[in-house]
């Protein structure tokens, strides 16, 4: 029980809120979770927050479905949480030709 | 990698789609109707629309109240039947509670017109044409907006940012926010070749709840399919089949408007349904004020046999039929009458 304790309420030095993805799916077929997390924190480990999620697979209309949670994102970035390249530019504030 | 763009920022800029649709908010038909409200109150003098309270009420008595009907066995977990001993009064009041149950079951879902097609290009961007091999559609799953006002948007593999088509939306809040009774990708039986055999099969009813779960009540399918299951059942004049349902207020409104009334007519006659057919020629004559047999009508202030005589000559092509029916009817009067 103390160790489980000492897992979870882990405190870093330093480190920063990212908005990343998170990877999760099975073997073959990936599914990202957009989330608000320390930046420390493990890529699937305990996040602060989900904002939304991305299927990389096209479906069978051939679209990629995404869903973004607006408001809650606008807070985390009010509160200066920094974002990750490939979410960068999934929400089109960096050029999608780098 | 897709992007919103400019347009993940003006978000903040608030709300690009407004109140200008008063299609929107269909469940609260008064308030969306008062919003435009100079164009509303000539609409409703010169015609009246079907959430009216007179046309309404009109509707609800023809819809008959079966309470055997309403509450049949619906497929549901196999339970032992309750046996209770009442008295008189309070059979009385289990009767009332019975109808009152039966009047929120019998509550016409609602009928609109057919929505306008999206076709709203936000942006352009050529710089990421080509770049893409798929489309991207993008959902706001902010829990609090109302489904109608929600950004869902697709960017196309050419660079353009546009709004999701109807059918798109109503995927994507499907997968998203998903409702009981509803699935992502429409069966395959509401299609026109399927909907044949369940005429077939006097499925009526059953089609027309499956589609009030499937489908919005504005969209092009739901009408195309209450449409067809009307259409066949005014063919084959399988009218009882709708009656003390919900969907028969609907049915009698959509055969008014295209004054197809005279099977419906026969048929209430036959049952000696005299009350609904004067309700039914009172709702045409509401509808179209300007026909021949509503003017007499007026003048003369008919009421009861005369009333459908009258519409039988001037308005209707099966006069015959409804001549016969009415002398049927008499005769069956009198022989009771005098026996």
């Amino acid at each position: 029980m103390v160790q489980l304790g000492s897992r979870l309420l882990k405190g870093y030095r330093g480190g920063h809120v990212v908005i990343r993805f998170a990877l999760g799916g099975c073997t073959n077929r990936p599914f990202f979770r957009i989330v608000a997390a320390h930046s420390r924190r493990a890529r699937d480990g305990k996040y602060l927050e989900q904002l939304g999620c991305l299927d990389p697979l096209p479906n069978a209309r051939g679209e990629k479905v995404a869903g973004l949670n607006l408001e809650r994102l606008r807070h985390w970035l009010g509160c200066g949480a920094q974002l990750s390249r490939p979410a960068e530019k999934l929400l089109g504030l960096k050029k999608a030709t780098d | 990698m897709a992007a919103l763009g400019a347009w993940g920022t003006a978000v903040q800029r608030g709300r690009l789609w407004g109140a200008a649709r008063a299609l929107w908010g269909w469940r609260r038909p008064q308030r969306a109707l008062g919003q435009d409200a100079g164009s509303a109150a000539e609409k409703k003098d010169a015609k009246p629309s079907f959430t009216d309270e007179a046309v309404q009420n009109l509707l609800y008595k023809m819809t008959g109240l079966d309470l055997q009907k309403v509450f049949r066995p619906v497929k549901q977990e196999l339970k032992p039947p309750k046996y209770k001993l009442l008295t008189e009064a309070q059979l009385e009041e289990a009767t009332k509670k019975a109808i009152k149950e039966a009047k929120e079951k019998l509550t016409m879902p609602p009928v609109l017109d057919e929505r306008e097609p999206i076709d709203d290009v936000l942006a352009e961007d050529k710089i990421l044409d080509g770049i893409e091999t798929t489309k991207y559609i993008f959902t706001d799953l902010t829990y609090s907006i109302p489904h109608r006002e929600r950004f869902i948007v697709v960017r196309e593999p050419n660079g353009v940012l546009r709004k999701a088509t109807w059918e798109e939306r109503d995927r994507m809040i499907q997968i998203f926010f998903p409702k009981e009774g509803r699935r992502v990708i429409p069966q395959a039986v509401f299609k026109d070749e399927h909907l044949v055999t369940v005429f077939q099969q006097d499925r009526h009813e059953d089609i027309l709840n499956m589609c009030i779960a499937q489908f919005e009540p504005d969209s092009a399918d739901y009408i195309r399919i209450h449409h067809r299951t009307y259409d066949d059942i005014e063919k084959h004049a399988k009218y009882d089949l709708l009656r003390s349902t919900r969907h028969f207020g609907g049915m009698v409104w959509y055969l008014v408007n295209r004054k197809k009334t005279d099977g419906l007519l026969i048929d209430m006659i036959h049952r000696d349904l005299l009350d609904d057919a004067t309700s039914l020629i009172t709702l045409y004559h509401m509808l179209h004020p300007e026909c021949q047999s509503a003017k007499e009508a007026e003048e003369r202030k008919l009421q009861g046999v005369d009333l459908i005589k009258v519409f039988a000559k001037t308005e209707s092509q099966k006069e015959g039929y409804i001549q016969l029916a009415l002398q049927a009817y008499e005769e069956a009067m009198a022989t009771t009458t005098g026996s």
